[in-house]
């Protein structure tokens, strides 16, 4: 063997070696990355004018326009128009889990799927977002 | 008119299924898919769902109604069936967020024969039960505006749950044993939950403005008091409603709920300092999602050591044995589950993780999961932290345990009134038909739907089943 061709194969066996050692890092570092998250994105504006509206037509507790119906034996109803309704409202957490709350108002719905807030952890809460790190 | 229509013909159609058990309630779900063939009349294929006899997605999901209706049938005690209008349809949604369902009572009645209070609004199952016969019969030509009269409860949840672009991939759990995967809803749960709201779990008082619905209170917010004035929400002006709606003071007083507090919730935990002297005493902590929970104590030496890099993060293995010993660790750099089964690996029987947020007091809790965390964990403060890593070596010793000379339980007053939601930090419409979320063990009625309920509604499990009672269940 040349010793020109010795030098060329010494040359591709180091970039060989630097590419691969690249290739091993990057790969467990996405490796680590998929066991620690998942990617969650924040809804966009539009989206969270959509489900903002979607909440406030049943959690409204607005009775204005709200009809009393007096009865002969004394008794008043209201039919409440589909309003003071609780709503279920879920989101993905960063460590793949879901995250449900129960919410009465549009602006509290709205707040949980925007923000990362967070309620105290007690036991096995996997539905409860907190900072896991 | 498409409406009145869909109406009538799912009343036609009604597959009405009434669950009743030992005499307790009827309770008669009335399925507004019918003859659809979306919702609970969907013929797509079955999932995976232990316990659920359905042979089609649309039945899985009505036997879900099914079994939740039968857990609140076989606890209230009624004479008069309560009708729930059900529907499972397209709701908003997003790929990572969804709204999955709703519930409430579908009309407010006041001053009805068996009625306890005067001019107080109850939801129209409640009244039924207390008149011991249905107050609104339904008409016999249906409009749109008196459908309501057809039932006591609406619920409407998420059809498209899972599919692409709600929630994407995150579906309903349709089995029955409360066993959900991490990355589904235990649909059971939610049921078992929006309708406590629509039996009565709930105010009709607009907590934006504080006032009173249609000038009157309601059944459940005549038994919530103000503790900042000690006045009952049902005797108070619409100011001090609104203003305790959303500085978290704010408890329920009713005597069945009151009493089965100590049979359902923890002393708070805490971490116990006994030594050395200087250091001695009672420190807050926040707990772990994963790990076992803080109930018989777990004592030792604490120690500070640092992993094989000499750093006190504990993102690496230590090199160190610490057999017995409660290691102290930083938070920072990696998850608290790495940190946690670092130690854990080296023998340690607790975690005790120090914050590096001056800021997080009282300290909050330590999210993650990993199943192979047998130890408990904790999280202290970061002025508790300094203070303690002062004292390590003198030797500093310390118990993780419940703090039974606490004078409240945890998600009670001293006079064990459970909290309810009202967190101080909140915008304007915050929740006060909620149990607080201190309470301890996780209760039904929480805002969080939390993985560990057991669908159970009453004590010793639960305090549901006891403030529908209070209320005049």
């Amino acid at each position: 063997m040349s010793p020109t061709r010795t030098i060329w194969l010494f040359v591709f066996a180091v970039a060989f070696l630097i590419v691969a050692g690249s290739f091993t890092a990057s790969a467990q570092i996405a490796t680590a990355e998929r066991e620690a998250k998942v990617t969650v994105r924040k809804p966009t504006p539009q989206e969270v004018r959509a489900l903002s509206d979607a909440m406030a037509a049943s959690t409204s507790e607005e009775d204005q326009d709200l009809v009393v119906v007096n009865h002969k034996n004394g008794m008043q109803s209201v039919d409440l128009k589909g309003r003071f309704q609780s709503l279920a409202v879920a989101k993905k957490n960063s460590d793949g889990s879901v995250a449900v709350k129960c919410v009465d108002s549009a602006e509290e719905g709205t707040k949980f799927l925007t923000t990362n807030e967070k309620a105290p952890t007690k036991k096995i809460t996997k539905k409860t977002e907190a900072e896991v790190r | 008119m498409k409406a009145i229509r869909l109406l009538t013909i799912a009343l036609a159609l009604t597959l009405a299924f009434s669950i009743q058990g030992f005499g307790a309630a009827e309770i008669e779900i009335v399925n507004l898919n019918a003859g659809t063939g979306i919702g609970f009349d969907d013929p797509g294929d079955t999932v995976d769902a232990p316990g659920n006899t359905g042979t089609t997605i649309g039945e899985q999901r009505l036997e879900a109604f099914k079994a939740a209706a039968a857990i609140w049938g076989a606890a209230l005690d009624s004479s008069v069936k309560i009708r729930i209008l059900a529907s499972f349809e397209p709701l908003a949604c997003t790929t990572d967020s969804a709204v999955l369902g709703s519930a409430g009572p579908t009309t407010g009645v006041a001053n009805f024969p068996g009625a306890e209070f005067a001019n107080t609004w109850y939801p129209i199952a409640l009244a039924n039960k207390l008149a011991g016969e249905r107050l609104l019969p339904p008409p016999q030509d249906s409009t749109i505006a008196q459908a309501t009269t057809l039932g006591e409860i609406r619920a409407r949840f998420n059809s498209r749950l899972g599919e692409v672009g709600c929630l994407d991939g995150e579906g309903w759990y349709l089995g029955l044993d409360a066993n959900e995967p991490q990355n589904q809803t235990d649909l059971v749960a939610v049921l078992l939950h929006e309708f406590g709201h629509g039996l009565g779990f709930l105010s009709f008082i607009n907590k934006k403005t504080g006032t009173e619905f249609k000038g009157w209170p309601d059944v459940y917010s005549r038994l919530i008091r103000d503790n900042w004035t000690g006045i009952n929400w049902g005797n108070t002006v619409p100011s001090i409603r609104r203003r305790t709606g959303v500085l978290g003071n704010i408890v329920f007083l009713g005597a069945e709920v009151t009493a089965d507090v100590p049979s359902v919730l923890s002393k708070p935990p805490h971490l116990r300092v006994s030594a050395p002297a200087a250091v001695a005493g009672s420190y807050a902590v926040g707990t772990a999602s994963f790990g076992p929970p803080i109930s018989a104590a777990v004592e030792g030496e604490v120690v500070y050591p640092t992993d094989s890099t000499g750093s006190h993060l504990a993102c690496n293995a230590f090199t160190g044995d610490y057999t017995d010993k409660l290691v102290m660790i930083d938070r920072g750099t990696c998850d608290f589950v790495v940190k946690v089964k670092f130690a854990q690996d080296a023998h340690a029987k607790g975690v005790i993780v120090a914050d590096w947020d001056p800021a997080n007091v009282p300290p909050p809790g330590l999210g993650g999961s990993d199943p192979a965390i047998v130890i408990p964990a904790v999280r202290i403060t970061f002025a508790a932290g300094n203070t303690l890593k002062a004292a390590v070596g003198a030797p500093l010793v310390a118990s993780m345990e419940r703090n039974a000379a606490s004078p409240v339980f945890a998600g009670t007053d001293t006079q064990n009134h459970v909290k309810l939601y009202a967190p101080a930090v909140v915008a304007p419409g915050s929740s006060v038909s909620h149990y607080d979320t201190t309470a301890d063990r996780n209760l039904l009625m929480e805002p969080f739907i939390n993985s560990d309920l057991t669908h159970s509604v009453q004590s010793p499990e639960d305090l549901t089943l006891e403030l529908l009672h209070d209320i005049g269940w």
